[in-house]
């Protein structure tokens, strides 16, 4: 049978999505299976207190706890699949509802944390290089030795303590949406942001100084621009840095799974009506519904951007393309 | 005799052997700083977290007195004070640092065994077993990993254990990723072909020939992890979701101070203290192993 003609570009990403379902709904399962293997603990949870065998009994009832794991799992998947996410236990507002509130909040939050990690890592990274070992350099390494080292929330805690408590510069809550002010609203975020993009800043600057280095000993390219008289910063700027961008696209499309679990912490410090913080409250309060469509949304968004940063390996190093790749 | 011979032939070089040779020994001595110097630390952190509080006959970290809240450091029979709750500040210290390092490296047991097992065996089986093991880790690895571990450990209902199976099951993914990878790098070697020739069990295989192998390679991977964990179960005892208080976690010391930032940050600035040492000292001790032992 004659095949169709694809380009290699086509194949990849089909060969790719072919990966991206399957693994889509296996990790709405393993959601499903964390949070409803065990029912009794979230109807003791729902319940606390005024615990009583006919209240426990109602609710199995109501949120059809009596059927098999099994049957429950698909009617569940077919209802989110539809997009039927059902209502929140704890304030019955339909999961629909309480995502479109939340998200615009932590998508600017996430974005802002982004855009400062790599704004400031960049140039940082760039100016090392051009002096490896010298001041600036060593002082940048010991920082991102710290930075990788620091838990967020314990990160956020010690920026409130100097920057709100002892100095007053910047407000530790009071969350302005961006409705309100784009720029009051930034403010609100500074601090929260700082603190979600250390982490992700001493990655690139580790990994794209390390690539950096590496070219610049070893490619024969970067003898050549040498031999022509090229200054070290055009080659830094003009030639090494094109080639050195793959592992960089690794670590962002890593850390963009880091930062969606740093928002639940950072959200919940400086009391931001994000995502973070709804998740958060509805895992503790056993709040079922919000916390499948939750966490599933985010698995999927995390395997939809490794999707992406393969896609983008393909389209900027061609060989890439037409290699056999076994996974 | 070669030494002769060159000193013979060029009295220039024999003469800046010395200063060659104090070089290389500061070189040395710098390697086995950047290996001692972190390795000590967590050595004096293990004997005082889990030796300290019975030698010194700490106050308990779970019993309070109404008399003694809020006692500024160095007061009389408490070090570093007490907190909003008549706690002893240095106790609690102590004995969160146990259940900081029983999580770490509990944890980090648990993803070693289970990850390199699976991990080791995809690389070496191939097939459908490999693509099955590894759709599964991708699935894990599609979680942020405080997001797993949150749910898992709350709905496993709240206890330290609890915490430990759910970040080695994060850590399960990573893990395995590193076995297959090394596991694949040996698997055409000929002392392999040449002990499946012999008709070698594969169990026999995996541990004997295997294992041996991709160890150092996972262990310096497993210092570095100690400390991510450690820094999870803080996170997770902080928002609520890790070892139920009172029980004593640097994550739940730095919780009780969160109410006091403006009054009293020390509360939260000890323990924070002690978090970045050991996770600093876990780093770069996986930094200085890395540069002696891994391949590649």
């Amino acid at each position: 049978m004659r095949q169709m003609k694809l380009s290699g570009l086509q194949r990849l990403i089909i060969r790719r999505l072919t990966h991206v379902i399957p693994v889509g709904i296996g990790v709405s399962f393993i959601t499903f299976a964390a949070v409803n293997l065990f029912p009794s603990t979230t109807i003791d949870g729902l319940l606390g207190g005024n615990y009583t065998k006919a209240g426990a009994q109602h609710l199995m009832a109501e949120f059809n706890f009596n059927q098999p794991f099994f049957v429950r799992y698909f009617h569940w998947l077919l209802n989110f699949l539809t997009g039927h996410w059902g209502t929140s236990y704890l304030n019955n507002l339909s999961v629909t509802t309480i995502l479109s509130e939340r998200i615009q909040v932590t998508v600017e939050l996430a974005l802002f944390a982004f855009i400062l990690s790599i704004a400031f890592a960049v140039p940082l990274t760039i100016a090392c290089v051009m002096r490896p070992r010298g001041v600036l350099d060593r002082l940048t390494t010991a920082f991102t030795m710290l930075g990788l080292a620091t838990p967020q929330f314990v990160l956020g805690l010690l920026l409130i303590i100097v920057f709100s408590v002892h100095l007053r510069l910047l407000p530790s809550a009071n969350f302005v949406p961006i409705s309100q002010g784009f720029f009051e609203s930034l403010r609100s975020l500074l601090l929260p942001a700082i603190t979600l993009s250390v982490a992700p800043f001493s990655g690139y600057v580790r990994v794209l100084r390390a690539d950096l280095l590496d070219q610049l000993q070893a490619e024969d390219y970067i003898m050549s621009a040498r031999s022509h008289g090229l200054s070290r910063s055009a080659i830094v700027i003009n030639h090494a840095l094109r080639n050195s961008v793959f592992g960089t696209i690794t670590v962002i499309a890593v850390n963009f799974s880091t930062l969606l679990g740093g928002v639940v912490a950072i959200e919940q410090i400086f009391s931001i009506p994000g995502m973070g913080q709804e998740l958060l409250g509805a895992i503790i309060g056993h709040d079922v519904p919000v916390v499948l469509v939750f966490d599933t949304l985010i698995a999927v968004t995390v395997v939809l951007v490794s999707l992406a940063a393969d896609l983008i390996y393909a389209v900027l190093d061609p060989r890439i393309r037409y290699e056999r790749v076994d996974h | 005799m070669s030494a002769s011979i060159t000193e013979r032939a060029a009295p220039g070089i024999a003469a800046t052997k010395p200063e060659v040779d104090r070089q290389a020994r500061w070189r040395d001595l710098g390697r086995s700083a950047e290996l001692w110097i972190p390795a000590g630390f967590l050595l004096l952190l293990l004997l005082a977290c889990f030796l300290g509080p019975i030698v010194f006959r700490a106050p308990s970290p779970v019993q309070g007195n109404i008399a003694n809240i809020d006692l500024s450091m160095f007061s009389k029979g408490h070090l570093l004070g007490t907190d909003p709750d008549g706690y002893d500040e240095m106790s609690r210290l102590l004995y969160g640092g146990r259940v900081s390092l029983e999580v770490g490296f509990g944890s980090v047991f648990i993803g070693l065994v289970l990850g390199g097992t699976l991990g080791a065996l995809a690389g070496l089986k191939r097939g459908a077993i490999e693509s099955l093991i590894m759709r599964f880790l991708d699935m894990l690895l599609a979680f942020p990993a405080l997001i797993l571990a949150i749910t898992i450990s709350s709905y496993f209902g709240q206890s330290e254990l609890h915490v430990i199976f759910a970040i080695g099951l994060v850590f399960t993914a990573g893990f395995s990723r590193i076995a297959r990878a090394q596991t694949l790098r040996y698997r055409e070697q000929p002392f392999l072909h040449a002990a499946r020739l012999c008709g070698t069990s594969d169990r026999r295989i995996l541990l004997r020939h295997i294992a041996p192998n991709i160890l150092p390679n996972l262990l310096t991977f497993a210092v570095l992890l100690v400390g991510v964990g450690i820094g999870l179960e803080a996170t997770l005892s902080f928002l609520g979701a890790g070892v139920p208080p009172p029980g004593p976690s640097w994550g739940n010391m730095i919780t009780l101070g969160e109410a006091y930032l403006g009054q009293a940050p020390r509360i939260v600035v000890i323990p924070s203290i002690a978090l970045l040492l050991t996770i600093t000292s876990l780093n770069l001790l996986s930094d200085a192993l890395r540069s002696r032992w891994a391949s590649g």
